[in-house]
């Protein structure tokens, strides 16, 4: 598959075109974060692993429209930016590289475990309710994909159904994450 | 009798509320007196009108429940909508002031936001925890099946390893890569008998069309065909550990005896025998006959390859002497390990 077949498959949040790509880059990507990270080898993996995350972000979210340079270059743009913000957090008791990268763009995220509570309360309830519900919430909120793609992928009937269909699951998500945040200030 | 007590009677008969013997009473007066058999009939028609009106009103009401209850649900995706445009900057700049005015005065409308927020927070939170979980299995994967080759391979393993490990990890790569080639060939010919196996569709196009993809979609209607399509390429391409990969994550959605097949195939091609004897035995388990007969056959390589003959001779006992097409080529090869 070519490098643009490959992007276009990324746009389209194609998680098997995502791992196609990690593959490509990361033994050019490793040993350069190596010498940026002052030999971390698990720094230098998880430098990597969080630029692909922002690519596929900045590729589901319309940003890679326009690539002028090429794949590579732009991933190690990504790379060098990820480094400096990264140096920047330091000053702010952030020393781990994932969980920054897990937090980033979150606005107003200063009570980290409050900030942890609701995303787990969150991530528990994407996790008990119904798969369909939760792949149309992913597909919609994180891979950014319209409602005719969504309809188109998941078989439902038309634009207008699926957008229902979404009401209806952010809803049943915001029942399930009170539910889970009042059982666990119970047990608090 | 009084037109008072005629209508009190009638009234408690088309309600039900008489006795038995009385209401045959009822019946015979309707029969008998002309006066009492007009009143019942309007009695009755008036009542039926009443019900039906009372029925209208209600379907009325359920109608009107329902258009407000869409109009809530289209009001709330409005304010979903608005909240993901405000928080992604796509409002115009006197949208977002009103946006923060309504969110400064009106504290339903601050919690509803926050409560909103969070969800749309959690959700890029898990889904971005997914995809490097994802990674994380990746690496896991390279750094168990390639060692030798890995890109950050520790310096220390690399000076203890003496020149007789060496020799003896030499040995049994040969010996591995010499199955592995063997094996490969035979993965065209299984791929040949299998019939279903869409690999003529893969060949003739890099890029899934429609065309493939109702293919695979009849093949396999419970996955997503696209990353279906996406395994199957791996595998043809030889890159068999992103082929079992793949075809694990097919699995974590949506359990399949087939794909399973398959992970087990994916996995003898990436060496790693014990996972492809386990999702042989699974498919065998699985009561699925389409390939129970290469399901014998693959597992039987996979105990070869791990060192098992006795347990592929013990399997293939009877298997190679019944009449299938597998049966013959173990038979075959139970003549070799002779």
């Amino acid at each position: 598959m070519s490098e643009q077949q490959l992007i276009k498959k990324l746009q389209e949040g194609d998680e098997l075109a995502f791992e196609k790509i990690y593959m490509n880059y990361r033994d050019t990507f490793i040993p350069w974060a190596l010498k940026q990270l002052s030999g971390n080898e698990e720094e230098a993996k998880e430098l990597y692993q969080v630029t692909m995350i922002a690519l596929f972000e900045n590729a589901v979210n319309g940003k890679l429209v326009e690539l002028t340079s090429s794949l590579k270059t732009y991933i190690f743009a990504i790379g060098k930016n990820k480094i400096r913000e990264l140096r920047r957090a330091k000053g702010k008791k952030i020393n781990n590289i994932v969980d920054f990268a897990l937090r980033e763009d979150f606005p107003n995220v200063d009570d980290y475990e409050v900030f942890e509570e609701n995303m787990t309360a969150v991530e528990q309830g994407l996790q008990n309710m119904d798969s369909k519900c939760s792949e149309l919430l992913t597909r919609f909120y994180y891979k950014r994909q319209s409602m005719t793609e969504i309809s188109d992928h998941m078989a439902y009937k038309n634009a207008k159904t699926t957008k229902n269909m979404k009401y209806k699951c952010l809803q049943r998500l915001r029942e399930l994450v009170l539910k889970i945040m009042a059982s666990s200030q119970k047990t608090i | 009798m009084t037109n008072d007590k005629s209508v009190q009677l009638i009234e408690q008969y088309l309600v039900g509320a008489l006795s038995a013997k009385d209401s045959i009473n009822v019946e015979l007066l309707i029969l008998t007196d002309e006066a009492f058999g007009k009143l019942f009939n309007n009695m009755k028609s008036a009542l039926n009108l009443i019900s039906y009106q009372g029925r209208a009103d209600l379907f009325k009401k359920m109608k009107s429940w329902e258009t407000s209850l869409s109009k809530v649900a289209m009001k709330e995706n409005n304010i979903h909508e608005k909240i993901e445009h405000y928080l992604v900057g796509k409002l115009s700049v006197d949208e977002i002031l009103e946006f923060e005015k309504k969110l400064d005065n009106n504290p339903e409308f601050r919690q509803q936001f926050e409560e909103t927020k969070r969800l749309f927070e959690g959700i890029k939170y898990t889904n971005r925890k997914k995809l490097r979980k994802r990674l994380q299995r990746v690496e896991a994967d390279m750094d168990a099946e390639e060692p030798q080759k890995g890109v950050v391979r520790s310096l220390n393993s690399k000076k203890i390893l003496s020149y007789a490990a060496g020799l003896a990890l030499l040995m049994a790569l040969t010996f591995i890569i010499t199955m592995n080639i063997s094996t490969t060939q035979n993965n065209t010919s299984v791929i040949a008998a299998l019939g279903t196996y869409p690999s003529d569709l893969i060949q003739r196009s890099p890029v899934i069309d429609n065309e493939i993809s109702e293919r695979l979609k009849d093949l396999f209607p419970n996955h997503d065909s696209e990353q279906v399509y996406m395994a199957f390429l791996a595998y043809e391409e030889g890159d068999y550990s992103k082929a079992k990969a793949a075809y694990e994550s097919l699995l974590t959605d949506q359990q399949s005896s087939v794909i399973t097949f398959f992970k087990g195939q994916a996995a003898f091609g990436a060496l790693q025998y014990e996972d492809a004897i386990s999702a042989f035995d699974e498919y065998l388990s699985s009561g699925e006959q389409r390939y129970a007969d290469p399901s014998v056959y693959w597992k039987g390589l996979s105990l070869i390859a791990s060192g098992n003959e006795e347990g592929t001779k013990a399997l293939w006992s009877e298997f190679a002497t019944e009449d299938c097409h597998f049966c013959e080529k173990a038979a075959a090869i139970l003549e070799t390990l002779k």
